[in-house]
């Protein structure tokens, strides 16, 4: 057998085995572990018999022999001087030393008799686990306790569910009651019940939804915001408010609000709708419960009564509501009435509305009224009324007796109108129709007026004489006088005519219509039809006819009139250019034998002679100017050209032309855009063109060159040109003098020319249309404008 | 932990607050557990949940609730149900001291779930000794402070307990702080959280 050789000193062992005890063969203690001495009276050198009893497993007795019979066996040995203190462990013979050893250790089975025997945790090897496990056992010992006392605590809470169980269905029981009971108030009520459930939105909608609203609900079963989306747009903030502040308010339950629903026909129905609402322990809203009433037909009454009160309080008419008891004492007044008479209604309640009547009120109508009243029967007067402060006023009252629901009469009803300016302003329209009147029959001109069918709604007298005839004539019309007179109808049908085109034109149409009298004389009637239109739509057609035979006769005369002055104007002019034509030859003699006479007696003539020949000539060749002009004057205007296509710079080019030397001696500059082509005669153009131009060069003044702009403007209906010089200008007294025929602004020496240029340019432009004026430069100078209408 | 350090706390608020307090302080906790094992194992956030909702209930600081509870668990949860157990730890302040290390290896079997703190003691003099706390866990300072406080009561002798030396700068801004984030404590420490607490009397 193998063994193992460990050497333990005493202190050694000790520490490892502290409860050992080591016995020699007699059984006596030789040797002991320190914890020994704490669970037993010191027993070294005494019998180990005298300090403990071997508890287990029983021997005969105790002896070397019998303990050797029970080695390596569990030990359990009970301290003699301390009984409740048990070792546990196992005898080893030694039988080298024949001795015999206890090793093992105190045992218990609670930690109490641990802490009862004095040892503590030291006294024990490290090795040892008995402590351990005892701190273990008081471990599950603790837990086991927890257990039971969550056990306790499970059964009594069991209880409690048993008896919450047993009050839920007592509760549910009730509830199904609450719940047959709802349904039937379902059923039964007006009302539309519904259901929120705050913490899911879901909402149950009751049978009223479709009773009220005509809704029907899967189930009954919707949400908020179906809810919502009917409320009408107007209400839906105020009512979102409102709900939203009350679920915030945790001391709030009950919620009313007045709003208008959308019903599934698309009409809106008022409603008001009451919730309650269930908070949870900590106030949050959990849930909300509800009716909603449909109000339209109390709101539609409401809004009825307001709007029949509204007419009381504000119309214009003074209403008395009296009793029908005897004195017929007011009991209201509204505020026209105040205004009318200037009575309180605390002036006036109880009293008779008598009050209102004075001397001036008329007896026959106040009589009438008493008898109404005395009969219950409605009445209607016209009479003067007395207000507070004496002044009379007319009133037109109308009053009705007011019967009960049983159908007696209980009150009565007055309406009073003041009619006072109405009476006088009827009066005033009575005058000024009488006035009208007067006028219309009066005036001496027929005057008619037609409705758009051409029929007469309107004739003065002085149309149609007999009045019989004029009161038949009314909505007839020409055709139909015509007919009644048996006449000839074709001025009727000219009438029509005119008649047609003023209301095609939608103006005024004139004509004269001519009457021979019986005496055969003429009679000149201006006829005009005016129509008269209203929104476009013709209304009636106002005819007149003012007799002017005697201007009629005044423009004939004046006609021939004219006619003979054209007829002298012509010969006139014949005469005048016959004249010049002739009077030319008679002078030309005289210049050429005047000149004749200078050159054959040149000799004898002496420088005096001379002189007057001179002047002779000069003045003879002025008369033959005088007389070219006068002749171009006559025939100036004259169309013996037929018009054309006219280029205007042509013209300026030609007079630029013309005039050469005289530009380049006085270094006149002319500036001209590009003209237009005029439709004209050419001739007469030029000749305007070469007045202007040459007028301006030779009205220059004497420190500076000529300078000419021409302008040119396209007006509406013509070209306006512009010969704007430098020159000396005109004083504007002189504006229209310069175009009068041989008048002159200066001394021929002056200034050459006949005074005749001005004269025929203005009738060259008045007979092609156009015009000639002057106005003056801001500066120098003047500026010459012609027009050339675009259809010359 | 083990449901006896819920289950002591459970005990001290319904104890020093009453039972409604016990009430406020689990809905604010936010935990869900209606009862505490004692040998059953919880996860460590529960506890650190329930000091910091003791601490905003009754607006105590945390480092307060950590050392009343110390005293608590010494004085009243140990002894009045391991009564034996402790005393068997020794019978002065000083022997209970020295042996406190060779305790928790005891303990350590006894709870083999548990991550027990280490103790080891050094500088022992006639009246003063050095107690090493080595804990895997963070913020316990002030708890481990109470517990000594509790144990001097214990065995009746006055004493002085002072922190001495913090190797853990982390710890320190934890107790200095009003709140210890359960997140970041169930996260164990790799690097041992080393206090010395002298305790002298």
């Amino acid at each position: 057998m193998q063994s193992i050789d460990i050497q333990f000193d005493t202190t050694d062992f000790a520490t490892i085995f502290p409860f050992y005890i080591l016995m020699n063969e007699d059984l006596v203690i030789v040797a002991h572990g320190p914890s020994i001495n704490i669970i037993s009276a010191s027993p070294l050198d005494q019998p180990f018999g005298d300090f403990f009893n071997i508890n287990r497993p029983s021997i005969e007795s105790l002896s070397l022999e019998n303990i050797k019979g029970i080695c390596n066996q569990l030990i359990i040995l009970q301290a003699k001087t301390k009984k409740n203190n048990i070792l546990r462990g196992q005898f080893s013979f030694r039988p080298k030393q024949h001795q015999i050893l206890f090793v093992g250790s105190a045992w218990f089975e609670s930690s109490e008799g641990f802490t009862e025997s004095g040892l503590s945790l030291f006294d024990y090897a490290p090795h040892n686990s008995s402590i351990d496990l005892l701190h273990l056992l008081k471990t599950q010992h603790i837990a086991n306790a927890e257990l039971v006392e969550v056990l306790s605590s499970l059964k009594s809470q069991k209880a409690e569910l048993e008896k919450v169980q047993k009050e839920l269905i007592a509760i549910s029981s009730s509830l199904e009651d609450s719940n047959m009971r709802y349904e039937y108030v379902n059923k039964a009520t007006s009302e539309a019940i519904w259901d929120w459930n705050m913490l899911t939105g879901e909402m149950y909608y009751g049978d009223g939804f479709e009773k009220l609203f005509g809704y029907v609900t899967h189930k009954q079963k919707g949400n908020f915001n179906t809810w919502e989306k009917r409320i009408h747009p107007n209400d839906l903030d105020r009512v979102m408010n409102n709900i939203h502040a009350f679920i915030d308010d945790l001391e709030l339950n009950k919620w009313t609000a007045e709003y208008q629903y959308l019903k599934s026909d698309g009409t809106y129905a008022y409603v008001i709708d009451k919730g309650f609402i269930i908070r949870d322990l900590y106030g949050n809203a959990i849930r909300m419960i509800g009716t909603m009433q449909d109000i339209t037909a109390q709101k539609l009454e409401e809004q009825h009564l307001r709007l029949l009160e509204s007419v009381i309080v504000n119309t214009n008419d003074g209403i008395i509501i009296t009793k029908a008891t005897r004195g017929n004492p007011i009991i209201y007044i509204n505020e026209s009435f105040t205004k009318m008479t200037g009575y309180t209604f605390a002036e006036l309640e109880g009293r008779s509305p008598n009050i209102l009547q004075g001397l001036l009120t008329d007896d026959l109508e106040n009589e009438k009224l008493r008898k109404a009243v005395k009969d219950y029967q409605p009445c209607e007067i016209n009479t003067i009324n007395y207000k507070k402060n004496g002044e009379t006023f007319w009133a037109n009252i109308i009053i009705k007796p007011i019967a009960n629901s049983s159908g007696v009469y209980t009150h009565w009803i007055a309406i009073t109108r003041d009619f006072t300016e109405i009476k006088s302003m009827s009066e005033s329209l009575e005058n000024q129709k009488n006035f009208y009147d007067e006028i219309l029959n009066n005036i001496p001109t027929d005057i008619a007026v037609f409705d758009p069918k051409h029929n007469y709604i309107f004739l003065n007298p002085y149309a149609v004489r007999n009045e019989e005839i004029r009161k038949w004539m009314i909505n007839k019309n020409d055709l139909d006088y015509a007919k009644m007179k048996g006449i000839d109808n074709s001025i009727a049908m000219k009438r029509w005519d005119y008649f047609e085109r003023a209301v095609a034109s939608k103006s005024t149409v004139q004509w004269v219509d001519e009457h021979k009298t019986t005496e055969g004389k003429s009679n000149f009637v201006l006829r005009n039809l005016y129509p008269f239109f209203q929104n476009k739509e013709l209304k009636f057609v106002i005819g007149y006819g003012i007799d002017v035979t005697e201007r009629k006769l005044a423009e004939n005369k004046l006609i021939e009139a004219l006619e003979n002055l054209r007829k002298t104007n012509l010969e006139l002019e014949q005469f005048a250019y016959v004249a010049s034509h002739d009077l030319q030859e008679p002078l030309r003699m005289v210049t050429s034998f005047l000149t004749q006479l200078e050159k054959k007696y040149e000799s004898q003539l002496d420088d005096k002679a001379k002189e007057y020949i001179y002047y002779a000539v000069d003045g003879a060749k002025r008369m033959r100017q005088i007389i070219l002009d006068l002749l171009a004057f006559s025939r100036a205007g004259k169309d013996d050209e037929m018009k054309g296509p006219v280029d205007l710079n042509d013209i300026v080019d030609e007079i630029k032309v013309l005039y050469k030397q005289k530009i380049s001696e006085t270094k006149t500059i002319i500036h001209c855009p590009v003209l237009p082509t005029v439709s004209a005669n050419k001739t007469p153009i030029r000749q305007v063109f070469q007045n202007l131009i040459s007028n301006a060069i030779k009205y220059g003044r004497s420190d500076v060159a000529p300078e000419i702009d021409i302008l040119c403007e396209k007006k509406e209906d013509c070209w306006e040109i512009i010969f704007k010089d430098n020159g000396i200008g005109i004083e504007a007294a002189y504006y229209d003098k310069i175009f009068v025929i041989f008048q002159r602004l200066h001394n021929k020496n002056e200034y050459e020319g006949s005074g005749i240029g001005l004269a025929i340019t203005k009738k060259i432009m008045e007979s092609m249309g156009g015009k000639i004026w002057v106005t003056a430069n801001e500066n120098h100078g003047s500026s010459f404008h012609i027009t050339i209408p675009f259809s010359a | 932990m083990y449901g006896i350090v819920n289950k002591s706390i459970e005990e001290l608020v319904k104890n020093q607050f009453g039972e409604d307090k016990w009430v406020d302080v689990k809905k604010c906790s936010g935990i869900d557990v209606d009862y505490f094992i004692s040998n059953q194992p919880y996860d460590d956030a529960i506890t650190y949940q329930l000091a910091n909702a003791i601490s905003e209930v009754m607006n105590i600081p945390l480092e307060k609730v950590l050392y009343t509870f110390g005293e608590w668990w010494i004085l009243k949860t140990t002894t009045e149900k391991y009564e034996g157990l402790m005393h068997a730890g020794g019978n002065s302040l000083k022997k209970f001291l020295l042996n406190l290390p060779e305790f928790h290896n005891h303990i350590m079997l006894m709870y083999p779930k548990l991550t027990p703190p280490e103790f080891k003691v050094s500088d022992v003099t006639e009246n003063s000794i050095h107690i090493h706390y080595l804990s895997k866990r963070v913020g316990l300072s002030h708890f481990v402070h109470g517990l000594l406080m509790g144990l001097a009561k214990l065995y009746k002798t006055p004493a002085t307990v002072t922190l001495i030396e913090s190797n853990k700068d982390l710890m320190d801004s934890k107790t200095a702080g009003s709140e210890i984030n359960p997140e970041s404590v169930n996260q164990e420490q790799s690097i041992l959280t080393q206090e010395i607490f002298k305790v002298t009397w």
